[in-house]
C-alpha cells in the first residue's frame, strides 16, 4: 500500500493542519518510509490474536456521584480570546469545508 | 558546599537531619551549579528559584523546630516541563503552549510537594515528548554533558542532563518508548520506568496514554528507588493507575542477586548494536555473574516488530491526544483566520513542529477509514504477541537485560533528516512499554568517552528486583559515580 | 430502475436515535455538577475542560442508570464493555475527540411495545451506549450560526452523561415513532434515569427514516434528520420527510444518504451537507479508561432498584386498582403525583384506590396547579389526603365539606380531623338533631310539602337545599332526604 500524495493530503485535512508544500513533499518520502517499514508486521501470523488496547487487566474503576468544586481554572488567563464567561471563536461556516 | 552536588539521597537526608547542611543551601548550591554550567548544557526551560527557596526555608523551619518530616523532605528535584505544575507555565517543550499556565497539579508533583521538596524548575525535551535527542524541543536543544556536541538523548533530555550536570540529585521524566532509559543512557545516570499503572498520569500532557509512564532520574538506582517510593501508588483521578500495592522500593536493595536467571536477546548482542556498546554489556554481565547471577542468550524476535508496533500505536493516540491543542482555551491562536477552520489549521499548522505534526499525520492515517485494520487493528495483535512473549519469558528468566540503546549518544543532526533511522534507535527500550513492564537503565561504563547504558526488565509491579540488580550491580562497579568532563567541574 | 408509477403506495421504514440525558449528580468523566443554568464555564473542571494531562474517570451512577435503562428495555447487559474515542472538531468539543462507546456498548437487543391505534406492535432496541454530551455554542450576531460573527463556547454541558438508544429499523409510520418516543420517555423517567424533557434537551431524537413501495423486501436510502425537540416535531417532520423523498423517487431522482436538519418554524428539513466534513471519526478504544467490566450482582442491584415499569403500572392500576384509563394514563406521565397516590395508598386505615385517585387527578392537582406548589413541598401529607377521603366515605363529611377545606389544609398542614373539629364541620348525622330544623322548614314550605304528598319526590330537592343551607352543609344528604320525605307523609 503506497502512501500517495492524495492521502497525505486527506490526512493533513482531518489532522485540520496547516502544513507548506515544500513541508509536504519532505512528510510525503518520510512517511512512505515509515509505512513500509510497517510492513514487516505482515509476516507475523495474527489469525488467532485478540488486540490489546492496555498492557494491564483490569476494570475500569468507577467514581462515586459526587460533585467536586474545583478552584481557579485560569479560564480567562489562558484563553486566547474570552468575552462573557466565555471562549471565543471565530465564525463557525464557511473556509475550505 | 560541592560535596552536596554529589552526595546520595540518603546523605542529603542525613546531612538535612543532622544540621550538617540546609535545604536552603542545598537549593542554592545546585542553583550555582546551574548558573555556572546550564548556559552550556540547557537542560532547563524554566527555573522555579523563589518557590523552590520557599520550599527549602519552610522546611529549614521546620527541621529546626524538630518536627517529623518525610524522608525526602528539603531535597531538590527537577521536572521534565510535561508535568503540570499549578499556576506555572507548561510548555511541553511546544511554543504552542509557551504562555500556558496550567490550572492544576499533576498527581506525581503533588506527592513531591507533599514529600516537601523544592520543586527547582520545568527540565527540556523533545516537543510533546515526541523524539529522541530534544533536538525537537521547539525552544533549544539541550546538550549531552559528556560531550555538548552530542545530544543528551530524549525526550526527557532536561530531565537527564540536569541530573547528569549535577544540578540536581534527581528528576522526573516520562517514557512513552524510552524516554526515561534512552537519555539516562546517553548521560550516563540511572534511568527508571516503573510498570504502566505504577505512577499516576493524572496531570502528565498525554502523548500516548496507554505507554506512558512517569519515572525518576537519579545518579544511583538506590537513589531512584527512593523517589519511586514517593510517587508511586493508585490515584483516583487516573483510571489506569494500579491497585497493586506499593513496596518501600529501598527495603530490599540490599539482598544478594545469587541464582538470579537473566535472559539476554540475542538480537540485542548482535550486528545491530555498535560493537563497544556489546563490548561494555558483556563485561556488564560478567559482573553480574560474579554476583551470583546467571545469564543466557534467548531469541526473542518480537523486539524486530516492537518499532513497528509501536509507531502505530503511539501516533495513533497522540493524534487523538493533541486534537485539544486547537487554539480554542489555551494555546496560542492565529488571530487573523477569518473563519474556525482556517483558525484550527494555522493554529496547528503553526503551533506544532515538524515532528508533532508528522506523529500526528501518521496516527491519523492508521485510524482512517480503510486502514485501520491494515495498521492500528494489526499492531494492537503484534501488541498481544509481544505481552504474551514476556510472559513466557519471564516463566523461565527473572529479568531481561539488554544495552538500552544500540550506540552511544549521536552528535546533534545526525538524524534530522531521517526520523525512521532514529525510530529504530529505540528498538530496546520499546518492548517494555508495549507490555507495560518496569525498566531500569544504569551506567555499564563508557564507549568512546560516552556512557553506556545497560536495561534491566522486569515483571510487571517488580521494579523490587531490577532495582535491586541495578544496587547491587552499583555496589560491585563506579560506572555511576564517573563524572562527565564538565568545564568549569562542580562550584564550590 | 423500472420507473415508479405515480400512484405507487410508499412504505416509511424509521428508526429512531434517542439520547437521553442522565440524572446524575455530576457529569459522566468528572466530578463537576450537571446542574443547569450556571454562568458560562463554571461547571468545569480540567477533565470537561480538555485540559493537558486530565484523564477521566467513569461515573458509578451513570453506569448504574445505563443497566437500568438497558433491564428496563429488555436488553442483554454486556458483562464487558469498552469507551472508544470518536474524532473530530468542533468548539464545542473540547478534547477533539468525544467518548462514546462504539464496538463494545454497554447494552444490546430489547425491545420497546408500543400501542399504535391499529394494536399493540414491537419495536426492537438495536443497542444502547453511553456517552459524554458536547458543550453550547452561542452565536452572535445572528439568530443562528449561519450569519453569526462570531461564536461563544460554553462547557457547562461538557461531558454530561447521556445514552443514546438505537432502535431497530421496525417504525413504519409518524404514529408509531411518536408513541415510542412517547413510551420511552415514560420508562426512562419512570426508572428515574432521565428527566424526558425534549424540548429542554434532556431528550433528543434523530430519525432516521427511508422509504420503499409497500412490499418491497429491500430498505431504500435513508436520510437522517436532527433538531427533531418535541412530539409535534416528530410527526411533522417524519410528514415532511415522507412528502420530499416520495416526490423525488416519483421524480426518478435518487435519495441522497446524508444528515438533515428540521426546522420546527418552517417545518421542513434542510440538508446538513457541505457543512460537515466527509466523516471519518476514527473510532478507537480510549486508553484512558480501562474496559468497564459489570458483575452479575452489579445488575442483580439494579434489577432489584428498578422501580415498577410504566407498561406493569398501567396493567395493575387498571385491572387490581380499577382506575380509568384517562387516570392511570396522568399517573404515569406525573411521577411526583404517582408517588403521592402510592404514599395515600400505604396510608393506615386508606380508602380505596380509586377515591383517592379521584381527589389527586381532580383537587389536589387543580389546587397545586393555581398555587404553583408541588408534591414536593405539599403540606397536606399522604396521611392526610388518606384520612380525609376516608372520613368521606365514612360518612363523616361531605364531599362539598371535604373539597372546601383543601386550600386550608393546604395551607395550615393540619390533619384533617382536626381541622373538622374545630370547625364544626362534621356532618350532622343524629336524627334527633335533624328532626327539628327539618320540621320547621317543612312548617314554612306548606306548598311543597304538598307536592311531595302528590307523589312529586323530586320537590323534596328543594328542602334539601334549604336544610343544608340552615346546617352549612353539614347534614348528611342522605338521611336528609330519607327525613323529609318520611316527614312530609
Amino acid at each position: 500500500m503506497e502512501f500517495s500524495k492524495d492521502a497525505l493530503d486527506h490526512v493533513i485535512h482531518l489532522s485540520h493542519l496547516r502544513v507548506a508544500p515544500e513541508k509536504k513533499d519532505a512528510y510525503l518520502k518520510q512517511l512512505q518510509d515509515i509505512l513500509k517499514y510497517m510492513d514487516k508486521l505482515n509476516a507475523l501470523d495474527l489469525s488467532d490474536t485478540d488486540a490489546a488496547t492496555h498492557s494491564i487487566e483490569a476494570s475500569t474503576p468507577l467514581r462515586e456521584d459526587v460533585v467536586v468544586e474545583s478552584g481557579d481554572l485560569l479560564l480567562e488567563k489562558n484563553a486566547p480570546k474570552w468575552d462573557d464567561h466565555a471562549f471565543e471563536v471565530p465564525q463557525i461556516l464557511g473556509g475550505d469545508d | 558546599m560541592s560535596q552536596w552536588l554529589t552526595a546520595s539521597l540518603a546523605e542529603l537526608h542525613k546531612a538535612l537531619r543532622s544540621g550538617d547542611v540546609t535545604s536552603t543551601e542545598l537549593v542554592n548550591v545546585h542553583f550555582n551549579q546551574t548558573d555556572a554550567i546550564d548556559s552550556s548544557v540547557k537542560g532547563y526551560l524554566t527555573l522555579s528559584k523563589e518557590s523552590a527557596l520557599k520550599t527549602a526555608a519552610d522546611v529549614d523551619a521546620d527541621l529546626k523546630a524538630g518536627k517529623d518530616l518525610p524522608y525526602l523532605a528539603g531535597i531538590p528535584i527537577a521536572l521534565k516541563d510535561n508535568l503540570s505544575v499549578k499556576n506555572g507555565i507548561t510548555t511541553c517543550g511546544s511554543q504552542f503552549l509557551k504562555n500556558f499556565e496550567a490550572p492544576y497539579t499533576a498527581t506525581s508533583v503533588q506527592r513531591l510537594i507533599d514529600e516537601r521538596m523544592p520543586l527547582m524548575g520545568k527540565a527540556n525535551l523533545d516537543e510533546f515528548a515526541m523524539g529522541s535527542s530534544t533536538e525537537n524541543s521547539s525552544f533549544h536543544t539541550t546538550s549531552n554533558p559528556w560531550d555538548l556536541d552530542r545530544v543528551p538523548g530524549g525526550s526527557s533530555g532536561g530531565s537527564a542532563a540536569v541530573v547528569a550536570s549535577y544540578q540536581v540529585p534527581v528528576s522526573l521524566g516520562s517514557d512513552t518508548g524510552g524516554s526515561i532509559r534512552q537519555p539516562a543512557a546517553f548521560c550516563g545516570i540511572t534511568g527508571l520506568k516503573p510498570t504502566y499503572g505504577r505512577v499516576s498520569r493524572y496531570g502528565l500532557v498525554a502523548f500516548a496514554s496507554s505507554l506512558d509512564q512517569i519515572g525518576p532520574f537519579a545518579r544511583s538506582a538506590e537513589d531512584a528507588a527512593a523517589v519511586l517510593n514517593v510517587i508511586s501508588g493508585q490515584d483516583p483521578a487516573d483510571s489506569t493507575s494500579s491497585a497493586e500495592p506499593v513496596p518501600d522500593f529501598t527495603a530490599n536493595l540490599t539482598q544478594s542477586i545469587e541464582g538470579l536467571k537473566i535472559g539476554v536477546p540475542s538480537v540485542l548482542l548482535g550486528k545491530m548494536v555498535s560493537p563497544n556498546v556489546r563490548e561494555t554489556v558483556l563485561s556488564a554481565l560478567a559482573v553480574l555473574t560474579d554476583l551470583g547471577a546467571t545469564w543466557e542468550e534467548v531469541d526473542f524476535d518480537l523486539f524486530d516488530y516492537a518499532v513497528s508496533t509501536y509507531y502505530i500505536l503511539a501516533p495513533a493516540e497522540a493524534s487523538a491526544n493533541l486534537a485539544r491543542f486547537d487554539g480554542v482555551r489555551y494555546t496560542s491562536r492565529d488571530m487573523n483566520a477569518p473563519n474556525l477552520v482556517e483558525m484550527y489549521k494555522n493554529s496547528r499548522g503553526e503551533g506544532f513542529g515538524p515532528e508533532v505534526q508528522r506523529r500526528i499525520i501518521l496516527g491519523t492515517y492508521v485510524l482512517s477509514s480503510g486502514y485501520y485494520d491494515a495498521y492500528y487493528l494489526k499492531a494492537q495483535k503484534v501488541r498481544t504477541k509481544i505481552k504474551a512473549g514476556f510472559t513466557d519469558f519471564f516463566k523461565k528468566y527473572d529479568v531481561m537485560i539488554t544495552p538500552t540503546t544500540p550506540t552511544v549518544a549521536f552528535k546533534k543532526g545526525d538524524h534530522a533528516s531521517n526520523p525512521l533511522e532514529m525510530y529504530l534507535a529505540d528498538i530496546a527500550t520499546i518492548p517494555a512499554n508495549m507490555a507495560g513492564l518496569p525498566g531500569l537503565s544504569v551506567p555499564a561504563g563508557l564507549a568512546d568517552d560516552m556512557p553506556v547504558g545497560l536495561q534491566i526488565l522486569g515483571k510487571p509491579f517488580d521494579e523490587e528486583t531490577i532495582l535491586r540488580v541495578g544496587h547491587q550491580f552499583q555496589q560491585k562497579t563506579t560506572h555511576h559515580t564517573q563524572r562527565p568532563p564538565l568545564e568549569g567541574g562542580l562550584v564550590q | 430502475m423500472s420507473p415508479l408509477s405515480p400512484d405507487t403506495d410508499f412504505e416509511m421504514v424509521i428508526g429512531l436515535e434517542v439520547h437521553a440525558q442522565l440524572k446524575t449528580n455530576t457529569k459522566l468523566f468528572c466530578g463537576c455538577s450537571t446542574q443547569f443554568g450556571n454562568s458560562p464555564n463554571t461547571n468545569t473542571c480540567p477533565v470537561c475542560l480538555g485540559m493537558p494531562g486530565a484523564l477521566p474517570v467513569l461515573n458509578k451512577a451513570a453506569v448504574e442508570m445505563a443497566v437500568k435503562a438497558g433491564l428496563a428495555l429488555g436488553c442483554d447487559i454486556q458483562k464487558t464493555s469498552e469507551f472508544s474515542r470518536k474524532n473530530y472538531f468542533y468548539p464545542d468539543l473540547p478534547k477533539g475527540y468525544q467518548i462514546s462507546q462504539f464496538e463494545l456498548p454497554i447494552c444490546l437487543g430489547g425491545q420497546l411495545d408500543i400501542q399504535p391505534k391499529a394494536g399493540e406492535k414491537s419495536i426492537g432496541i438495536t443497542r444502547i451506549h453511553m456517552e459524554e454530551d458536547a458543550g453550547k455554542l452561542l452565536h452572535q450576531g445572528a439568530e443562528g450560526i449561519a450569519d453569526s460573527t462570531h461564536s461563544l463556547v460554553d462547557l457547562n454541558r461538557a461531558c454530561t452523561p447521556l445514552i443514546e438508544i438505537v432502535s431497530e429499523p421496525d417504525i413504519r409510520t409518524a404514529e408509531e415513532a411518536k408513541l415510542y418516543v412517547m413510551s420511552l420517555r415514560d420508562i426512562l423517567r419512570t426508572i428515574g434515569v432521565c428527566d424526558g424533557n425534549l424540548e429542554e434537551g434532556s431528550m433528543r431524537c434523530d430519525v432516521n427514516i427511508s422509504l420503499r413501495p409497500r412490499g418491497q423486501e429491500a430498505f431504500g436510502t435513508r436520510s437522517e434528520i436532527k433538531n427533531v425537540n418535541s412530539f409535534r416535531s416528530i410527526e411533522r417532520a417524519i410528514a415532511y420527510e415522507f412528502k420530499r423523498q416520495k416526490k423525488r423517487l416519483l421524480a426518478g431522482e435518487k435519495i441522497v444518504q446524508e444528515t438533515r436538519n428540521y426546522h420546527d418554524d418552517t417545518q421542513i428539513t434542510t440538508s446538513l451537507r457541505g457543512k460537515e466534513e466527509a466523516h471519518d471519526y476514527r473510532y478507537f478504544p480510549e486508553p484512558d479508561l480501562l474496559p468497564l467490566v459489570i458483575s452479575d450482582a452489579f445488575i442483580d442491584q439494579q434489577q432489584q432498584d428498578l422501580a415498577e415499569l410504566p407498561a406493569a403500572k398501567r396493567v395493575r392500576y387498571l385491572s387490581e386498582l380499577g382506575l380509568s384509563e384517562h387516570d392511570v394514563k396522568v399517573l404515569i406521565e406525573e411521577l411526583d403525583m404517582d408517588r403521592y397516590f402510592n404514599a395515600c395508598l400505604t396510608a393506615k386505615n386508606a380508602p380505596t384506590a380509586k377515591a383517592i385517585c379521584k381527589w389527586i387527578v381532580g383537587d389536589i392537582q387543580a389546587l397545586l396547579k393555581t398555587r404553583k406548589d408541588t408534591y414536593a413541598t405539599l403540606k397536606l401529607t399522604p396521611d392526610h389526603l388518606a384520612a380525609l377521603v376516608s372520613l368521606i366515605e365514612k360518612g363523616t363529611i361531605s364531599g362539598k365539606i371535604a373539597k372546601d377545606l383543601l386550600p386550608q389544609l393546604l395551607d395550615s398542614g393540619e390533619h384533617p380531623e382536626k381541622a373538622i373539629e374545630k370547625a364544626g364541620l362534621s356532618q350532622v348525622s343524629n336524627t334527633d338533631d335533624l328532626d327539628p330544623i327539618i320540621e320547621k322548614i317543612l312548617a314554612e314550605n306548606p306548598d311543597v310539602v304538598e307536592k311531595i304528598r302528590a307523589g312529586k319526590h323530586q320537590s323534596a330537592n328543594f328542602l334539601m337545599g334549604q336544610v343544608m343551607k340552615a346546617t352549612q352543609g353539614r347534614a348528611k344528604p342522605d338521611l336528609v332526604r330519607e327525613l323529609i320525605l318520611k316527614k312530609a307523609q
